[in-house]
């Protein structure tokens, strides 16, 4: 499989390091609904047969009735867990060894996807919060940007200790392949009056 | 109101067309966007078993049914039903 193929804008020399999804309980929260809304009918409708004189019989007028109802509502729960389960596929964050992706599927019509540099990373905080989330060993995390007030979450991703711990890894190993390669950034650090000189000139 | 029991048969094919439409916008997300790894192909096949697991139940049913027959709804008699 190529993982590039939905990739957008590949770059030179760019490898994915992390493909993640929301952790399985996220899907899983939603079968259990489907299951409750598949359920709950037919035992009402075992209720109602049981305590009224209703009687199911095939062909009439009032069970064709009831049966087509009951298929369309089918129809529409298996639709709406799908569609559930193409918002939980394609919310995806992609890790790469330069940059990080944030694709998010927020309806059915509405995608976005937006991008930062690991080198722009400022800090990178993991957070699992609640029981079930300690007991499944998922959570999230929140990346600061350097450049601007921006903020990465990776919501309810497994392992979010591991993941904070893999991006710091490549941000430290992408600033030092940015400081060999640009050696004017090696040089020591101006103190501040030599940058209001700067601000200055300008 | 009295309708011939085919009305039932028309509403539902309307229906089925809206979920069409639907399950075709999000098969376009899949193909479109998503990886076509092991677990699309299982929720894909899943997806199109359900459906034609009820379409087919559905179908099934609907055999031997007097189209021409009519059901009276709204009425006092219809849904008057008494509880033991």
């Amino acid at each position: 499989m190529d993982q590039f193929k939905y990739f957008p804008n590949k770059r030179p020399d760019e490898e994915i390091i992390l493909l993640l999804r929301r952790h399985w309980h996220a899907i899983v929260k939603y079968f259990l609904v489907l299951i409750l809304e598949v359920v709950l009918p037919v035992i009402v409708f075992i209720i109602f047969t049981q305590f009224t004189e209703f009687v199911w019989e095939k062909g009439s007028p009032i069970s064709v009735a009831v049966f087509f109802s009951a298929s369309a509502y089918y129809l529409f729960i298996w639709l709406f867990f799908f569609h559930h389960w193409v918002e939980y596929y394609l919310d995806v964050w992609v890790v790469t060894n330069q940059r990080i992706i944030n694709i998010e599927q927020k309806a059915l019509f509405s995608r976005t996807v937006s991008e930062l540099n690991i080198d722009m990373i400022q800090d990178v905080t993991s957070e699992v919060k609640g029981k079930l989330a300690t007991i499944l060993k998922f959570g999230d995390v929140h990346i600061q940007t350097a450049a601007e007030e921006k903020r990465f979450i990776f919501e309810q991703i497994p392992h979010p200790q591991e993941v904070a711990t893999r991006i710091t890894e490549l941000h430290i190993k992408q600033e030092k392949k940015v400081n060999s390669s640009n050696p004017i950034s090696q040089m020591p650090s101006e103190d501040s009056s030599n940058e209001s000189n700067v601000s200055q000139t300008f | 109101m009295t309708f011939p029991l085919y009305v039932f048969l028309i509403i539902y094919a309307v229906v089925f067309l809206i979920y069409v439409f639907f399950s075709a916008f999000l098969f376009y997300h899949i193909f479109r966007f998503g990886y076509w790894d092991s677990s699309t192909k299982f929720m894909v096949f899943l997806y199109f078993l359900v459906t034609i697991g009820i379409l087919l139940s559905t179908i099934i049913y609907t055999i031997d049914i007097d189209w021409s027959e009519t059901i009276t709804l709204f009425s006092d008699t219809q849904f008057n039903f008494s509880f033991y």
